[in-house]
């Protein structure tokens, strides 16, 4: 599988990315696809939660909320400038 | 009856709407063999009535979860459940992009569906605009467009199910395989199932149900199907994940087209408001601290707002019970009603407070979109028990009082987590524990010389037994998760719903709900281990031998003054009293106690104590207040008495500060409260999670205070 992409858990709050792969085929593997990160959806990193660090993302018109270890499964392609408008103030 | 199940993605509503079709004809069951909550109630429509029944909210049909395997068995008509004759799929309008999966997995089932476009407010205030008509004719079922909670749309609803529940489905495009290895699995699959037990696959949707599911939780309903399933499909688990994901990728392929073709979005003027508070309530200093107040806030109304209501029940009852004596003849049946039945009844309303208003919280919480925040933040810290951030809010209230505590483990999703956090949530010191806690510090470390001069050493032994109950939670929690509630922690990956104001009416159900729930379900079995209980320390009645009851008369006759012969006589009733404790049936099993507890430095009189305070740990007070010849403390002021019967553990049971600490510890670890075994059978709807927890902690309870105890001895002290 290809991973030469970014992991999500890196990303800097603002990030604005598209998912290029979800790495491995376990539950969480299956149901972050099921939640629509499907390659090519585009995803926005909002920021970090306080108190250990889950990583809040914008993706499919709602905001998700993933563990380090489950963002580190989300590859993404096309890492765009932190946005301006709206992004996290993290 | 027509059956209507409710189906939908979590945060779309679902509740709202089930709430405004069904109204307060509502009841909470379970399905079979499992915890997880089944809700349904009846609509009535023209001369007919329909039997409404939500399911648990989901994301996808295709069971990674034990919720979604629920909803799938309820849609198929599995396991018993009845097959639904027309189903509502509810959807956040505002994000169809995510929400479409499940309506089209829905519409391949093949059942008379209909999409309930809700929060179209919403929606429209983002600046979408939604095609519904073309959806329909795209998707082959009526979508409804609907505002639940102000009631808009649920006519239009009621119509479309009534006629899709009379026309047969329009017929559309049925699902089909994106790729001929999918295709060749799934026949594969069809063909060699029935030689591994499966059940007959009807179409290639319900073949590709199977095919990704997750065994595991197959195995958990269904013995035997997660084997069987591996066997028949021939294939390796990362051969069906990459299959499953092929397969979800083409349904959001299909998800993407729809979306594109009739939902259009007018560029948002400015950013979220969800966003905006956010930023404020996730901020990394504002947000622990603003958790910390809003926390802090729910845990004292449990903990404390509730007192002036607990003691109106408490006086109520005191009236009823004794109108109820005045009344009835003294007689064996007077006394049952009053000191059993009535004592039970009491002692199930005392808790009535506590779970309003908790649930008034947690709903208050919940439905602004808070408490998945909260959830989010406290994921880490549960993360050492091997809990999701959900089980906060159940054992942060059992510091107030288990019974509500372990109710509101509901609301955890994974039927193990959640088990996890009951079992773990007696060990939480209830406020129930605090007065048996002052009675040790008060009794045998009043004098005791302050820490570094200021820190009273009494207060920082009753802390330092929270603490003991904390970290023993996390401990058994991480020794549960190894052994009977195996598996991986559950994942996180929540919804964060955007903030809302809370809706009065849903608000004021779940209220009535589980406090209607409790009184019903939960006060019978408390009952009748209050008459259980009271029977063991009543029967057989031992009178006061002859000799001792003469000599004490011969108080009375010989007092000069009246006040002077009526204590003489209240003495007569404390050893009567005191006799007839000691030689009912608790009393035996106090004495038989004695050597289990004697290691701990208890005598038989504490081990009555331990049997009594089994009616609420605080009642150990009032029962070590007889054994000792003192009375129940009528007409004594608190304090005082307590002086009374600490003077006595000290001059009868030999109390020592080093027992006293044993008694503390024993008290802070066991689990001595019949209503938390009543609510935990209740919760969990078996007596071996009760009686494993009962065992499981008093043995542990020993341990502990036994340790305490050597180790106390070795370093000298006594
Ligand atoms: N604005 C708006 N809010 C709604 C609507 N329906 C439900 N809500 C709110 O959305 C939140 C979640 O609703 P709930 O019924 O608990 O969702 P569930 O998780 O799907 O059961 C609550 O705060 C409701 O008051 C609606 O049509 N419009």
């Amino acid at each position: 599988m290809a991973t030469q992409g970014r992991p999500l858990c890196d990303a800097d709050a603002g990030t604005d990315g598209e998912v290029l792969t979800i790495v491995g085929d376990g539950r969480v593997p299956s149901r972050l696809r099921e939640l629509g990160l499907t390659p090519g959806t585009g995803l926005r990193v909002v920021r970090r939660a306080p108190m250990g660090g889950a990583i809040v993302v914008q993706v499919r018109g709602f905001t998700l909320a993933l563990r380090r270890d489950e963002a580190a499964l989300v590859q993404l392609s096309a890492i765009g400038v932190p946005a301006l408008a709206g992004g996290g103030d993290a | 009856m027509p059956e209507i199940a409710l189906a939908g993605n979590p945060n779309t509503g679902k509740t709202t709407l089930f709430n405004a079709l069904t109204g307060s004809t509502a009841r909470v069951g379970n399905y079979p063999g499992i915890t997880v909550e089944r809700r349904s109630g009846v609509r009535q429509v023209g001369d007919g009535q329909w039997s409404i029944h939500d399911l648990p909210g989901c994301y996808s049909l295709l069971a990674l979860s034990p919720e979604e395997e629920i909803a799938h068995q309820a849609l198929t008509g599995a396991l018993g459940n009845p097959r639904p004759n027309a189903v509502i799929v509810v959807l956040d309008a505002g994000n169809l992009a995510r929400n479409l999966l499940l309506l089209m997995q829905i519409c391949d089932l093949g059942l008379p569906t209909v999409a309930a476009l809700n929060l179209m407010d919403e929606a429209s205030a983002r600046g979408l605009s939604i095609d519904h008509e073309g959806l329909s004719a795209a998707l082959g079922i009526p979508c409804v467009p609907m505002v639940a909670r102000r009631g808009e749309g649920v006519d239009a609803l009621e119509r479309a199910v009534q006629q899709a529940m009379q026309v047969p489905p329009v017929a559309r495009q049925r699902w089909q395989a994106p790729s001929p290895e999918l295709a060749a699995a799934l026949t594969a699959l069809r063909d060699r199932g029935a030689a591994h037990g499966l059940p007959p696959m009807a179409s290639e949707f319900e073949a590709c149900w199977w095919l990704f599911s997750d065994p595991e939780t197959l195995e958990a309903t269904r013995p035997g199907a997660g084997a069987a399933l591996v066997a028949a499909s021939g294939l390796s688990p990362s051969a069906r994940a990459a299959l499953r994901s092929q397969a979800t990728e083409a349904r959001f392929a299909d998800i993407d087209r729809l979306v594109a073709q009739h939902v259009s979005r007018a560029p948002p003027r400015r950013r979220p408001m969800t966003e905006r508070i956010d930023s404020v309530l996730l901020n990394p200093v504002g947000g622990p601290l603003l958790f910390l107040l809003v926390m802090g806030a729910l845990f004292q109304a449990v903990f404390a707002g509730v007192t002036p209501a607990v003691d109106a029940i408490d006086s109520v009852m005191a009236a009823i019970s004794g109108q109820v004596s005045q009344w009835m003849p003294a007689s064996v049946l007077r006394d049952v009603i009053v000191d059993g039945v009535l004592a039970g009844i009491a002692g199930t309303a005392v808790f009535v407070p506590q779970i309003a208003v908790l649930f008034l919280g947690i709903a208050l919480l919940e439905d602004s979109g808070y408490l998945a925040r909260a959830a989010l933040m406290t994921d880490r810290l549960l993360g050492r028990a091997g809990l999701p951030g959900t089980a906060f809010v159940p054992l942060l209230s059992s510091f107030a009082c288990n019974v509500p505590g372990i109710m509101a483990a509901r609301a955890m999703p994974s039927p193990s987590d959640r088990l996890v956090t009951i079992l773990i949530a007696p060990l939480m010191s209830c406020s129930a524990r605090l007065p048996v806690y002052t009675l040790v510090t008060a009794t045998v470390f009043a004098d005791a010389a302050p820490v570094f001069g200021v820190l009273s050493f009494g207060g920082l032994l009753v802390l330092g037994m929270y603490g003991l109950g904390l970290v023993l939670a996390l401990l058994v929690g991480a020794v549960l998760r190894r052994t009977v509630a195996r598996g991986p922690r559950s994942g996180l990956m929540l919804e964060l719903p955007p903030y809302r104001m809370p809706s009065a009416r849903n608000v004021a159900l779940v209220v009535w709900r589980r406090v209607r729930q409790f009184c019903l379900e939960t006060g019978p079995l408390i009952v009748a281990l209050t008459v259980v209980l009271w029977a063991l320390m009543t029967w057989p009645r031992v009178e006061l031998p002859a000799a001792t009851r003469a000599a004490l008369e011969a108080d009375v006759a010989a007092a000069v003054d009246a006040p002077g012969r009526e204590r003489a006589q209240v003495r007569i009733d404390d050893a009567a009293s005191a006799h007839a404790l000691s030689h009912s049936a608790a009393g035996v099993i106090g004495h038989a106690l004695e050597p289990v507890i004697a290691p701990l430095g208890f005598d038989w009189r504490i081990g009555i104590g331990l049997v009594g305070s089994f009616a609420a740990r605080e009642v150990l007070i009032p029962v070590l207040g007889r054994v000792y010849g003192r009375g129940g403390g009528e007409g004594l002021d608190e304090d005082a008495y307590q002086r009374q019967v600490g003077g006595a553990l000290v001059g009868v049971s030999q109390l020592t500060p080093l027992v006293g600490v044993s008694l503390m510890i024993f008290f802070a670890v066991a689990m001595q409260c019949m209503s938390t075994v009543a609510i935990i059978a209740r919760e969990t709807r078996s007596w071996r999670w009760p009686v494993a927890a009962l065992l499981g902690l008093n043995a542990l309870a020993w341990v502990l205070a036994y340790a305490a105890r050597q180790l106390g001895l070795a370093a000298g002290w006594s």
